[in-house]
C-alpha cells in the first residue's frame, strides 16, 4: 500500500504531467498524419527522453501511445484516409457520419470518448492483474522463461506477419543484431568487425529509429507526396446537438463500450494480435449483433464506440505480457522495454519487488495520459484537424532530420550511430518491400539478449539428463505443446484457405 | 516477383546466410571465453542453424508449391523508386561525413533542402524558410533545452 502512494505522490509532480501531457498532444498530432504512427513517434522520444527523470520519461512515452490511439481517428473521420492501421475500421462509420451526415465533430468526439473508455477499461484490468500476475512469474526458472519466449517468439511470428517463415526469420535476424558486442563481462566480442563503436552493441535507438522511422520517410520522399491526401469539403450542420455528444446517446452505447473494451484487453493482451485485429472484430461482433445492421458502413454510432474503445482497450493490455514477463507482444510495447533498459530498469515480473514505486507511479501517469487525452482532445480538436494539413514536403525531410538528431544524442557511438541508422533503414525499407514482419524483428532484438541467458541457463540445468530434467518442468512442456497445437491449428486453417482459392481460380472461366 | 516464388529466393538467401554464419562468420568473428561455461558460439550457431532450417523450408516451399491466379506479385520496384533510395541513401551518407567537418546548424539546413527537393517542385521561399527554421528549433530544444551535444 505504501508503495501505491509513494507511487501516486511521484506520478503527480509538475515535471511528470507536464511530460505526460506533451506526450499525449505529441501521439494525437503524429497519429492523425497519415504516413506516421506512434512507435515511429516513440522510438524518436526514446533518445529525447533519456536525460529525464525514469517516471516523465515513460509518463511521456505512454501519453504518445495512448495519445496516438485517438489520433489516428481524426484523419479517418476527415480523410477517409486513417493516421493508424487501427483506425481502418473507424473510418466505416466515422467519416459517413462527418461528411454524409454533417457531422464531423460528433464523429470525432464519440471516437475521443470511446478512445478514453476503452483505454479506461483496459488500464484498470492491468492494474489489477498485473502484480498477482508478475507473483506467479518470479517463481518461474530458467526453463520456463525459455519455453515462454520461445512461444511468444513463434506466435509473434504467425500472427504478426502472412508467413511463419518469414516472421520466424525476422526474429532471427533480429536476435542475431542483439549478439552484437561483448559478452562474459566484456572480455568476448562477437561480430564487431573489430569496430570500435560496436563493442557495446547496436544502439538500440539506431536501430529501431532505422527500421521503424526513417523507411517510412524515404518511402514518402521518394514516392513525392508533396499535398496530404485529397480532402473531401466536410461541411458541418449548425444544429447544437449535431456537434456534440449527448450524455443520453453516450448511454445508449454502453454495451457496445463494455464488448469493445473487453475484446481489446482480451486481444491486447496476447502477443502478435494488435490493435486492428481487435478494432475489426469488435465492429464485426457489434454488427451482427445489432437489430440494425445496415446502419453500419453509414455513420452509426455504434460502429465509431465498438472500433475505438477496442483499439485503444489494446494499450493498456499490450502492457500486461511486459510488465508480469518481460515480453513486449507488440512494437510499442518493445521500444517501452527499450525505454526501461535505458533508464537502467529491468522490465519483467521483478521490477514489482525492486521499484514498486515506479510500477504504480506509471499506472497512475495511464490514467493520466487518459485523462489528458479527454481534455486536449477535447479542447485541441480544431488544432489537431489542421495538423493533417501540414505538408508533407515540410513535414517528412523534419522528421528525417529529427530522426539522425535522435539517433546521435542517444549513443555514445557518436556518428556511428548515424551510420548503424542508415544501414537498418536500408534493411527496414527492403524489410517492408518483401514482407518480412518489422514487429518480429524488433521484438528479437529487444529479447535476444534475455533469450539468451533463458537459454544458457536452460542449457546448463538440462545439460547432463536432459528428458530426466525436462519432466521436473512440467510447465515449460505444457507451454511447447500448446505453442505447437495453436501453430498447426493456424496452419491448417491457412492450407484450406488457400486450397479453396486455388480451386475458385481454377474453376474461373477463362476469357 | 510472384510470392511464393520470392519464398524460394528469400529461402535460398537464408540458407545460404545460415551456412556462411556456421562456416565462416562465427569462426571468424567470434571470440572464445574460457571462463564461461557455455561455449560463446552457442546463440549464434542456434540461430545460424534457425536460419538454415527455415530457409530450406522456405526454398522447399517456394520451389514445389504451385503457381496460382490468386499469388500476387509483390516486392518489386517502381519505376524510378530504385534511384530515389539510391539518392537517400548517398543524402544521408554526405550528410553523415558533412557532420565530421561542419557545424549542425550548417550541414542540417542541407540535410532538409536536399529532402524538399527530391519530394518535388517547391517554391524558393518556402525551401528557404523550412531549411532555416526546422534546424534552428531542433538545434534549440537539443543544445539548450535538453542540454545534449550535437554534432
Amino acid at each position: 500500500m505504501e508503495s501505491v502512494l509513494a507511487g501516486i505522490a511521484a506520478a503527480f509532480t509538475f515535471w511528470t504531467v507536464l511530460s505526460v501531457m506533451a506526450g499525449v498532444a505529441l501521439g494525437i498530432a503524429i497519429g492523425a498524419i497519415p504516413g506516421l504512427n506512434a512507435p515511429m513517434a516513440i522510438a524518436i522520444a526514446v533518445p529525447l527522453t533519456m536525460t529525464m527523470d525514469p517516471l516523465a520519461a515513460l509518463g511521456m512515452l505512454v501519453g504518445v501511445m495512448k495519445g496516438g490511439g485517438f489520433g489516428g481517428a481524426i484523419s479517418a473521420t476527415l480523410l477517409n484516409t486513417p493516421g493508424e492501421p487501427s483506425a481502418v475500421a473507424t473510418a466505416l462509420d466515422a467519416h459517413p457520419l462527418a461528411r454524409h451526415k454533417k457531422q464531423p465533430r460528433k464523429a470525432m468526439k464519440l471516437a475521443l470518448y470511446s478512445s478514453v473508455v476503452g483505454d479506461t477499461c483496459s488500464d484498470v484490468t492491468l492494474f489489477l492483474v498485473a502484480a498477482p500476475l508478475a507473483a506467479i512469474a518470479i517463481g518461474m526458472g530458467r526453463v520456463e522463461q525459455t519455453s515462454i519466449l520461445l512461444a511468444s517468439f513463434t506466435i509473434i511470428a504467425l500472427l504478426s506477419g502472412r508467413s511463419l517463415l518469414r516472421g520466424l526469420v525476422a526474429t532471427l535476424f533480429g536476435v542475431l543484431c542483439a549478439l552484437v558486442g561483448t559478452i562474459g563481462g566484456g572480455l568476448a566480442e562477437r561480430f564487431t568487425f573489430d569496430i570500435v563503436a560496436l563493442t557495446d552493441g547496436l544502439p538500440l535507438a539506431a536501430v529501431a529509429i532505422g527500421i521503424l522511422a526513417v523507411p517510412e520517410v524515404m518511402e514518402q520522399v521518394i514516392k513525392g507526396r508533396t499535398r496530404p491526401p485529397d480532402a473531401p469539403v466536410i461541411e458541418e450542420s449548425a444544429k447544437p446537438e449535431d456537434r456534440r455528444v449527448s450524455l443520453r446517446e453516450f448511454w445508449l452505447l454502453r454495451w457496445v463500450l463494455a464488448r469493445g473494451a473487453a475484446l481489446g484487453t482480451f486481444i491486447g493482451a496476447l502477443p502478435g494480435l494488435g490493435s486492428s485485429v481487435a478494432a475489426f472484430l469488435s465492429y464485426g461482433v457489434t454488427m451482427r449483433a445489432s437489430r440494425t445492421p445496415e446502419r453500419f458502413g453509414k455513420g452509426a454510432h455504434e460502429g465509431i464506440a465498438a472500433t475505438e474503445s477496442a483499439n485503444s482497450a489494446v494499450n493498456g493490455a499490450n502492457l500486461i505480457p511486459l510488465l508480469t514477463l518481460g515480453i513486449p507482444g507488440n512494437v510499442t510495447a518493445a521500444l517501452l522495454v527499450g525505454a526501461f533498459i535505458i533508464h537502467g530498469i529491468e522490465p519483467g515480473p521483478r521490477v514489482f519487488l525492486y521499484d514498486s514505486v515506479l510500477i504504480y507511479g506509471l499506472f497512475t501517469t495511464m490514467m493520466l495520459a487518459n485523462l489528458g487525452t479527454f481534455l486536449l482532445g477535447n479542447v485541441g480538436l480544431r488544432i489537431f484537424a489542421r495538423v493533417i494539413q501540414v505538408r508533407g514536403q515540410i513535414l517528412y525531410p523534419t522528421v528525417l532530420l529529427l530522426c539522425i538528431v535522435g539517433v546521435y544524442m542517444s549513443s555514445s557511438a557518436g556518428l556511428a550511430a548515424i551510420y548503424i541508422m542508415i544501414v537498418f533503414a536500408v534493411i527496414g525499407y527492403l524489410m517492408r518491400k518483401f514482407d518480412y514482419s518489422v514487429v518480429c524483428f524488433i521484438i528479437g532484438f529487444v529479447l535476444g539478449d534475455t533469450f539468451e541467458h533463458s537459454l544458457r541457463g536452460t542449457v546448463t540445468i538440462l545439460y547432463r539428463d536432459p528428458l530426466g530434467r525436462v519432466l521436473e518442468h512440467p510447465f515449460a512442456i505444457f507451454m511447447v505443446c500448446a505453442t505447437l497445437v495453436f501453430v498447426a491449428f493456424i496452419l491448417i486453417g491457412q492450407a484450406r484457405t488457400g486450397r479453396k482459392a486455388l480451386a475458385d481460380a481454377s474453376a474461373e472461366p477463362r476469357t | 516477383m510472384p510470392r511464393i516464388r520470392q519464398d524460394a529466393l528469400g529461402g535460398a538467401l537464408g540458407l545460404a546466410f545460415g551456412a556462411c554464419l556456421l562456416f565462416w562468420l562465427i569462426p571468424r568473428w567470434v571470440e572464445p571465453d574460457e571462463d564461461l561455461r557455455l561455449p560463446v558460439s552457442l546463440m549464434p550457431q542456434i540461430v545460424a542453424v534457425g536460419f538454415v532450417l527455415c530457409g530450406g523450408a522456405m526454398l522447399i516451399r517456394g520451389a514445389l508449391a504451385p503457381r496460382s491466379k490468386s499469388d500476387q506479385a509483390t516486392g518489386g520496384f517502381a519505376q524510378g523508386e530504385f534511384r530515389g533510395l539510391a539518392l537517400m541513401i548517398l543524402v544521408l551518407l554526405a550528410a553523415t561525413l558533412g557532420f565530421q567537418a561542419f557545424h549542425f546548424l550548417v550541414v542540417a539546413p542541407a540535410i532538409i533542402a536536399a529532402s524538399m527537393w527530391m519530394f518535388g517542385p517547391i517554391r524558393p521561399v518556402g525551401l528557404v524558410l523550412t531549411s532555416a527554421i526546422g534546424p534552428i528549433l531542433i538545434w534549440v530544444l537539443s543544445a539548450h533545452v535538453l542540454g545534449r551535444v550535437l554534432p
